[in-house]
C-alpha cells in the first residue's frame, strides 16, 4: 500500500479489508518503522534503477537488518569493553538462534528492525556517556525515535535508561556526562515519541513513561546540588542543604500525592495491558485471556533457553563478573540490561529475543577476557621458556582494561578449565602503572584455549542446526518424512487459492484470528479478525459464534455479513495446532465478553474431550460440527489422529451451513452460510400453525429447512 | 554567600544561565496559561512546554561543556560545544515545528 499511494496516504489509511465491519485505522494503530524502512529501501533501490519488487525488498529487509545489528553489537561492546570483546560479541550475535528466528528471509515482523534499533540506541547512549558529546546525544534521540517507530518494546529502553541513570546516581557515579547523556534524550525522545501516531499522547500520559520523567527531575536536583556544592564552602553548603531539603521534601510529597491520586483513579493504574502482563506474569491469565492464549506469551521452559542461546547461557555469568573489573558506567549498564532482560524473558518466550543481544554482548566480553588471559599466559610462558625472563610481567601501558588473576587461588593443574574461576579479583602490590599479573602455566593455557575454541565450534554447529531445522520451515507449507520420502501438505495454500478463485471479491470470511493475515494476503478476501488482535470484543464475538449451536452461530455471522467460515482441522493427518485444540481459548475469550458462554459447559469432569464422553454443549457447538462434518466417512469410525480417540457425534447433518470446500488432507474446511429461506407469506406466528398450514398449502414443497 | 560565590563566575556562563532562566520562565508562563484556558490542542501545549524545557536543558549542557572549571571537558574546544548545541537545537525545533500542529 505504501509503495502505491505514498506516505501521506499511509498515515491516513483506513483499512476496510480487515476487521469487518470495523475496519482498522492503520495509520493510528501500526508501528510504522518496519513499513517505512522497507518502503524507503524500495524507493531508493528503484531510484537507482535496480528493478526490485516490493515483495523482494520485504523478504530481504530482515536479514539485512540483522547484519547491521551485528555491526551495532560490535560498536556497543567496543564502547563497553574494547575491540576484542566487540568482535566476539558481533560474531556471536550473527549466529544466535533466537535472533535468527526473527530475522530469517521472509520474516517480515517488527522485531527484525527493532532489535537493530534497540542495540544501536544503546550504543549511542553508552557512547554519549563515555564522551559527553551533545552530538551523540542528538543521534541517540533520533535512534530512539526510530525505535519507537518500530516496536512496542521501546518502553523497555525508556525505562532501562532511567534505571541506569538512577543506579549511577545512587552509586555515586554522577558526572556531567550523565546529565548530557540523559536530559536531552528525555526531552527530544518524548517529543519524538509523541510524533508517532501509535504512541501519541501516551508518551506523557501513561505510567510506562513516568519513570523517565521522575528520573529527569531527580537528575536535575542532583545536578543542582553538585553545582551548588562546587560554588560554596562546606559550612555554607550544609546550611543551604538543610534549607533546600526541607523545602524540597515538602514539594516532593505534594507532587507525589497528586500523581498517585491521578494514577490510582484509572483502573489499570495507567499501565497498558501488555506492560502489566510483563510485570505481573499472572495478570494476563486472570484478566485478558487473549494475551494469555498466544503461545509466544507463555513463560519459557529451560530447554528453550538452551535452544535459543545455547552456550551463551553459561558464558553470561562469567561476563557479568568480567564487567565488574573494572566497573565503568558502560559495563554497569550492560549488567543492568542483562538482568532486566533475563527477568522479562522469563515472563514471555517472545522476549527471549531481547535477551539475545545482551547475552551475546556479555558472552563476548567473557570470551574475550578469557582469551586475553590465556594468550597472555601463553606468550609469557613461551618467552620465559626461551629466555628465562623476570618473574613479573609488566603491564602494557596501552591496554586500558586489564584483568589480574589470583594465581595462588587457582589450581595450577590441567584440571582447571572453567573460565569462571579464572576471572576473579586480585590485589595489585606494585605502583599504579604496573600490575602484578599472574599467569597460568603453559599446558593449562593451551588446553583452555583449545577447549574454548571447541566450545565456539559446538555453538556454531548448534546455531546452524537450529536455523535449519527449527526456524527455516515456512509455516504455510508443512512437510513430513515418511517411508516414501518427503510428504508435502500444501493444504493452506490450496484453501486460499480456492477462496480467491471461487468467491466474490466482496465476500467476507470468518475464521479464527491466527489465519487473518494469511487470508487477507493470499486469498485477498475481507476477514473479520486477524493477527493484530487489537479489538478483544470482536474476537470474542467470533469465539462465541464458534462455541454456539448452529442457529445462534448463524445469526451472529449473519449480523457480521459473513459468507464463508473457515476452520482448520488436523484430525485426519495428525496436525496438532488445529482449531479443535485452540477451541478452549475461543471459549475463554468469548466467555470473557459474553457471559453466557461458560467454559465448564464444554468440559467433562474438567477434561476437554470430543469423544462419546463429551458434553452436549461441546457436541453441538459450531466448531465441533464444522470440523467433524462427514469425518466418519473417511475411515468409517471417525478416529481423530490428533486427539487419539474416536469422535463422539459421528453422523449429523448441517442445517445452517453447507460445506463448499475441503482440502486434500482435510486440513482446511470452508463452509458457506445458507441463505435464509423466504418466509411463507402471511404465516409467521407459531411454528406449529405455520407448518400445518404450509404442509396443506404446498403439497409437493420441500421440507422446511429449519427443522 | 551564595550570591557572592555566584558573582565570581565568568560572564559568558552568566549569559547562558540567564538564557536558561528565561526558557524555564517561558515554560512556566505556558503552564499557567494552560491552567487558565484549558489544554485543548494538547499537542501544541506539549510542544510549547517541551520546547522551552528542551532549550533550557540544552543550554545547561552547553554551559557544562564550556565551563573552564569542568575537568572532564578540558579538551573540548568551545566552538565544538557550541556547534553541537546549535545542531541539537535545530533538531529540537524541527521536531517542535512538526508537532505544533
Amino acid at each position: 500500500f505504501l509503495s502505491k499511494n505514498g506516505i501521506y496516504e499511509f498515515w491516513n489509511w483506513f483499512d476496510d479489508r480487515t476487521w469487518y465491519p470495523l475496519g482498522r485505522v492503520i495509520g493510528g494503530t501500526v508501528y510504522p518503522g518496519l513499513t517505512l524502512t522497507a518502503g524507503s529501501i524500495w524507493w531508493f533501490v528503484n531510484a537507482l534503477n535496480i528493478p526490485l519488487s516490493v515483495e523482494t525488498v520485504c523478504v530481504f529487509t530482515a536479514p539485512i537488518f540483522s547484519a547491521i545489528a551485528s555491526w551495532a553489537t560490535y560498536l556497543l561492546t567496543k564502547e563497553a569493553k574494547g575491540t576484542g570483546a566487540g568482535l566476539m560479541a558481533a560474531a556471536i550475535l550473527a549466529m544466535v538462534p533466537s535472533y535468527i528466528s526473527r530475522s530469517v528471509a521472509g520474516s517480515y515482523d517488527n522485531e527484525a528492525v527493532a532489535i537493530f534499533a534497540l542495540v544501536f540506541t544503546f550504543y549511542l547512549y553508552v557512547k554519549t556517556l563515555n564522551t559527553g558529546s551533545l552530538f551523540y546525544a542528538t543521534l541517540n534521540a533520533l535512534s530512539y525515535f526510530y525505535m519507537v517507530c518500530s516496536w512496542g518494546g521501546y518502553t523497555f529502553i525508556i525505562n532501562l535508561i532511567p534505571m541506569h541513570v538512577l543506579l549511577c546516581i545512587v552509586t555515586g557515579r554522577y558526572s556531567s556526562r550523565l546529565y548530557i547523556a540523559y536530559a536531552p534524550l528525555v526531552i527530544l525522545g518524548t517529543l519524538l515519541a509523541a510524533l508517532v501516531p501509535v504512541v501519541g499522547f501516551n508518551a506523557v500520559l501513561t505510567s510506562e513513561h513516568f519513570a523517565s520523567f521522575l528520573v529527569f527531575i531527580i537528575l536535575h536536583v542532583v545536578a543542582f546540588v553538585y553545582y551548588i556544592k562546587g560554588l560554596l564552602t562546606p559550612r555554607l553548603f550544609k546550611m543551604a542543604m538543610t534549607l533546600v531539603i526541607t523545602v524540597g521534601l515538602a514539594v516532593c510529597f505534594a507532587v507525589v500525592a497528586i500523581l498517585v491520586a491521578l494514577v490510582a483513579s484509572s483502573p489499570t493504574k495507567g499501565w497498558s495491558g501488555r506492560s502489566l502482563s510483563l510485570l505481573d506474569p499472572t495478570y494476563a491469565s486472570k484478566y485478558i485471556p487473549i494475551i494469555a492464549s498466544v503461545s509466544e506469551h507463555q513463560p519459557p521452559t529451560w530447554p528453550s533457553y538452551f535452544m535459543d542461546i545455547n552456550v551463551l547461557a553459561f558464558l553470561v555469568p562469567a561476563g557479568i563478573i568480567s564487567c565488574f573489573l573494572p566497573l565503568s558506567d558502560a559495563s554497569s549498564f550492560m549488567v543492568l540490561y542483562l538482568v532486566t532482560a533475563v527477568y522479562f524473558s522469563g515472563v514471555m518466550v517472545r522476549l527471549m529475543l531481547v535477551l539475545a543481544p545482551a547475552a551475546c554482548i556479555l558472552s563476548g566480553i567473557a570470551l574475550s577476557s578469557a582469551f586475553d588471559v590465556l594468550t597472555r599466559s601463553m606468550k609469557f610462558q613461551l618467552s620465559k621458556l626461551f629466555d628465562d625472563g623476570p618473574a613479573i610481567v609488566r603491564s602494557s601501558k596501552n591496554e586500558k582494561t586489564e584483568k589480574s588473576e589470583a594465581a595462588p587461588k587457582e589450581k595450577q593443574s590441567k584440571k582447571n578449565r572453567r573460565k569462571d574461576k579464572e576471572v576473579t579479583e586480585s590485589v595489585s602490590v606494585k605502583p599504579k602503572k604496573e600490575k602484578r599479573l599472574s599467569v597460568l602455566p603453559l599446558e593449562a593455557s593451551i588446553v583452555s584455549t583449545l577447549l574454548l575454541i571447541a566450545l565456539g565450534g559446538f555453538y556454531v554447529v548448534h546455531c546452524v542446526w537450529a536455523a535449519a531445522e527449527a526456524y527455516s520451515a515456512p509455516s504455510i507449507v508443512l512437510t513430513s518424512r515418511s517411508r516414501e520420502g518427503l510428504h508435502v501438505f500444501d493444504d493452506f495454500r490450496e484453501a486460499y487459492a480456492w477462496l480467491s478463485h471461487n468467491t466474490d471479491v466482496d465476500d467476507k470470511v470468518a475464521s479464527w484470528w491466527d489465519y487473518g493475515y494469511q487470508t487477507t494476503a493470499m486469498a485477498n478476501r475481507t476477514v473479520i479478525v486477524d493477527n493484530n488482535t487489537w479489538n478483544n470484543t470482536h474476537i470474542a464475538t467470533v469465539g462465541t459464534a464458534m462455541s454456539s449451536p448452529e442457529k445462534a452461530a448463524w445469526e451472529i455471522f449473519d449480523s457480521l455479513d459473513v459468507k464463508y467460515v473457515l476452520v482448520v482441522f488436523g484430525g485426519l493427518v495428525g496436525y496438532p495446532s488445529d482449531d479443535i485444540n485452540k477451541f478452549l481459548w475461543m471459549v475463554r475469550i468469548g466467555g470473557g465478553e459474553f457471559p453466557h458462554i461458560k467454559e465448564p459447559d464444554y468440559l467433562r469432569d474438567g477434561q476437554y474431550r470430543v469423544d462419546a464422553q463429551a458434553t452436549p454443549t461441546m457436541l453441538n457447538c459450531l466448531m465441533y460440527k464444522l470440523c467433524y462434518y462427514r469425518f466418519v466417512e473417511t475411515d468409517g469410525k471417525g478416529f481423530d489422529r490428533v486427539r487419539g480417540y474416536e469422535i463422539g457425534k459421528k453422523h449429523f447433518k448441517l442445517t445452517h451451513f453447507e460445506e463448499v470446500f475441503t482440502t486434500h488432507h482435510w486440513m482446511v474446511r470452508i463452509y458457506k452460510l445458507k441463505p435464509q429461506k423466504n418466509r411463507i407469506r402471511g404465516k409467521l406466528k407459531k411454528l406449529k400453525s405455520s407448518s400445518k398450514t404450509s404442509s396443506t398449502l404446498a403439497a409437493g414443497r420441500k421440507k422446511n429447512p429449519w427443522q | 554567600s551564595l550570591t557572592k560565590a555566584y558573582a565570581a563566575t565568568p560572564t559568558n556562563l552568566k549569559i547562558i544561565d540567564l538564557y536558561v532562566v528565561f526558557a524555564v520562565a517561558t515554560a512556566l508562563v505556558q503552564v499557567v496559561y494552560m491552567g487558565i484556558v484549558g489544554s485543548f490542542p494538547f499537542n501544541s501545549f506539549l510542544s510549547g512546554v517541551l520546547s522551552c524545557i528542551g532549550t533550557a536543558v540544552l543550554g545547561v549542557c552547553l554551559r557544562i561543556q564550556v565551563n573552564k572549571d569542568n575537568k572532564e571537558f578540558k579538551d573540548l574546544p568551545p566552538e565544538r560545544a557550541f556547534a553541537d548545541f546549535v545542531l541539537c537545537n535545530l533538531v529540537l525545533h524541527l521536531v517542535i515545528m512538526n508537532f505544533l500542529g
